[in-house]
């Protein structure tokens, strides 16, 4: 359901990037070991289809990106993917129940009973009690920000989930805890693509993968 | 994006505040001063109501309308009996209130004319004269004031009261003779509020008797019942049987043999004299017009010196499938909240206040401001507050636009 081919990037001011290829297989989780700044955010970035590749391209779901629009890959990011950072996931002004249904305010849908529904059944899964959603984030604790973060990127049902160090603000037997009920809850047609340096966590996934990036 | 906007911004509430508060001031300052500018105007132009023509001896209308309405300057010469007999004879008039100016009472000016004087002429609002106290005079030595008048020397009906010859306090009072306040005028918002009215056999009175500025015979010596007929007047307000036969007997006037008489058509007048006074309002305006350029510069340092501190918030929602448009929209949407509700905010103040200052207004400056809530100007005003902070914001909005297309999610 993924392929990045050939992927190259230029920057102002900073040397050229060479990604290595990736594919990503429907229902996968993989996780991609790399040590920190060597440009995991910029995979990410690529992928979620904020940046555009210098060289090579990215499939997903049998379109490639340079056949999308800007329009295309903003919508597409709003419905089909989820994104999860390492910190700072929510809009401090927003309380969290406000961040939760941001892509779907910024898609342009409604909030059926249904939706509502679900991101009740996602806190539960993700044990965020309900209450936190009525909060501001400075009223939220670190993990208590990312579960909602988490929530966010899982209700639209996206077919990838793209996360960066999600847990790495946490400790570790709370990161496992999380990662562990974030794999649980995927369906099997949702895909998991986790970028992370933490060891132990490997069992969680399907395939681990180490990727080289290429500064030249 | 509205209410993300609106999140937004309450969440920088102080700072907003601040820039929302002179943008609101400015735009209130603009408005208030249209308004009163355009009330001054009105109630300029309304200075005399009710007459048709103001006919006096062979000046140029703008002397005749300062001196015989708003009582500046002195007229060169005086009408005399013959031409109030004449004007009186004419089939087209109406009416014709002969006034003689020429005293005064402290700062105000003393107007002499007939009692008849509180029926034709009207305020500014077009309604007729009302009394707030009183009466019209009946006896010589009867006056009846202004509305300004009676508030600032805090005169009360039945008081006796000196007037002087000549203007500006500067006459001598006529210390022998006492005129009783009879009736007060309720306030007109024309400059009969800076008026005293007496009549014109007082006129008489207060003119016997003194030669050369010095008075050569005391009044307690005259006989009251053998008083003089009037013998000149400084003008004659007239008002005619048919508005239509306005220009042609304007102009049989003014053509007359002996050319004695100009009679001026007060619209007119008022027109050409508003034309000069209307370069001040032109300087108001671009002072005006200066502060709200002002306020909008605060309203684009604030958006511009927010973007760096806002880049993780622009990533997230680029992340939640925000286009770059979209971010851009925000800072525009937040733009058009602040203008929107400062102009709506300055709007309704502007009402409020216009409504509750107008009685005193009207008291204290002869200014009544209208209360319409749909005046094209204002409106069109606003319109401009409002289009060109958006106009500004753009610029805030490109710098997100390709801020968020260059950086990514990096925040």
């Amino acid at each position: 359901m993924l392929r990045a081919e050939s992927l190259g990037i230029t920057f102002k001011e900073r040397p050229p990037l060479r990604l290595p290829p990736l594919s990503l297989q429907r229902g996968e989780k993989v996780l991609i070991q790399a040590p920190s700044g060597a440009g995991k955010s910029t995979l990410l970035n690529l992928i979620a289809g904020i940046l555009r590749p210098t060289t090579g391209d990215i499939e997903f779901e049998g379109v490639w990106h340079s056949q999308r629009s800007d329009r295309q890959l903003d919508q597409l990011r709003a419905t089909s993917m989820g994104l999860v950072f390492q910190t700072f996931n929510l809009v401090d002004y927003l309380n969290g129940w406000d961040n939760v249904t941001l892509p779907l305010r910024l898609a342009k849908q409604g909030i059926t009973p249904r939706v509502r529904q679900t991101i009740q059944d996602i806190a539960t899964d993700l044990q965020l009690p309900l209450s936190c959603l009525r909060r501001k984030p400075n009223q939220l604790s670190i993990g208590q920000q990312q579960r909602v973060a988490l929530v966010r990127a899982l209700i639209t049902q996206p077919k990838l989930i793209l996360a960066d160090e999600p847990t790495s603000a946490l400790d570790p037997d709370a990161s496992a805890a999380l990662l562990g009920l974030i794999t649980r809850r995927l369906s099997p047609e949702q895909s998991l693509l986790l970028v992370s340096h933490q060891q132990g966590i490997e069992s969680l996934f399907d395939r681990v993968q180490t990727l080289e990036f290429d500064h030249a | 994006m509205l209410s993300l906007a609106w999140a937004s911004l309450r969440a920088r509430a102080f700072t907003v505040g601040l820039v929302w508060l002179a943008l609101m001031m400015s735009v209130f300052l603009l408005l208030v001063s249209d308004r009163l500018s355009r009330a001054a105007q009105d109630g300029f132009n309304r200075s005399i109501n009710g007459v048709d023509l103001i006919v006096s001896t062979k000046t140029g209308p703008l002397e005749t309308l300062l001196y015989s309405v708003f009582h500046i300057g002195q007229p060169l010469s005086n009408l005399d009996a013959k031409h109030l007999e004449q004007l009186n004879q004419d089939p087209t008039i109406d009416w014709a209130i002969p006034i003689a100016l020429g005293d005064s009472h402290g700062e105000f000016r003393v107007v002499a004319t007939q009692a008849e004087y509180f029926e034709r002429l009207r305020d500014a609002r077009n309604q007729p004269m009302r009394f707030a106290a009183g009466q019209a005079f009946n006896g010589p030595t009867d006056v009846v004031l202004g509305a300004q008048v009676a508030h600032q020397l805090n005169y009360q009906l039945g008081q006796s009261i000196q007037l002087s010859h000549g203007s500006g306090g500067l006459g001598k009072a006529h210390d022998d003779l006492q005129f009783r306040i009879v009736g007060i005028l309720a306030a007109t918002g024309t400059p009969a509020d800076q008026s005293l009215f007496v009549s014109l056999e007082a006129h008489s009175l207060l003119h016997l008797g003194w030669s050369n500025g010095r008075r050569i015979v005391p009044l307690d010596r005259l006989e009251w019942d053998s008083l003089p007929p009037v013998d000149s007047v400084t003008a004659v307000f007239v008002g005619l049987k048919n508005p239509l036969t306005l220009f042609q007997t304007a102009r049989r006037i003014n053509n007359e043999p002996n050319a004695a008489m100009s009679a001026v058509i007060p619209g007119v007048a008022l027109a050409q004299l508003w034309s000069i006074v209307d370069r001040i309002e032109a300087i108001f305006s671009l002072l005006g017009g200066f502060i709200v350029i002002m306020s909008l510069l605060g309203v684009l340092a604030l958006s511009l010196t927010a973007l760096d501190a806002r880049t993780r918030e622009m990533a997230i929602l680029r992340a939640c499938g925000a286009s770059p448009l979209q971010l851009a929209g925000l800072v525009m949407a937040e733009a058009l909240w602040i203008a929107l509700s400062a102009a709506g905010f300055a709007f309704l103040l502007t009402h409020v206040g216009s409504l509750a200052m107008r009685e005193w207004l009207t008291r204290e400056f002869a200014i009544t401001p209208h209360h319409e809530w749909w005046v094209a100007r204002e409106w069109l005003l606003m319109m401009t507050v409002v289009g060109l902070t958006l106009l500004c914001s753009v610029i805030p909005a490109i710098r997100v636009f390709r801020r968020s297309l260059q950086s990514g999610l990096n925040a």
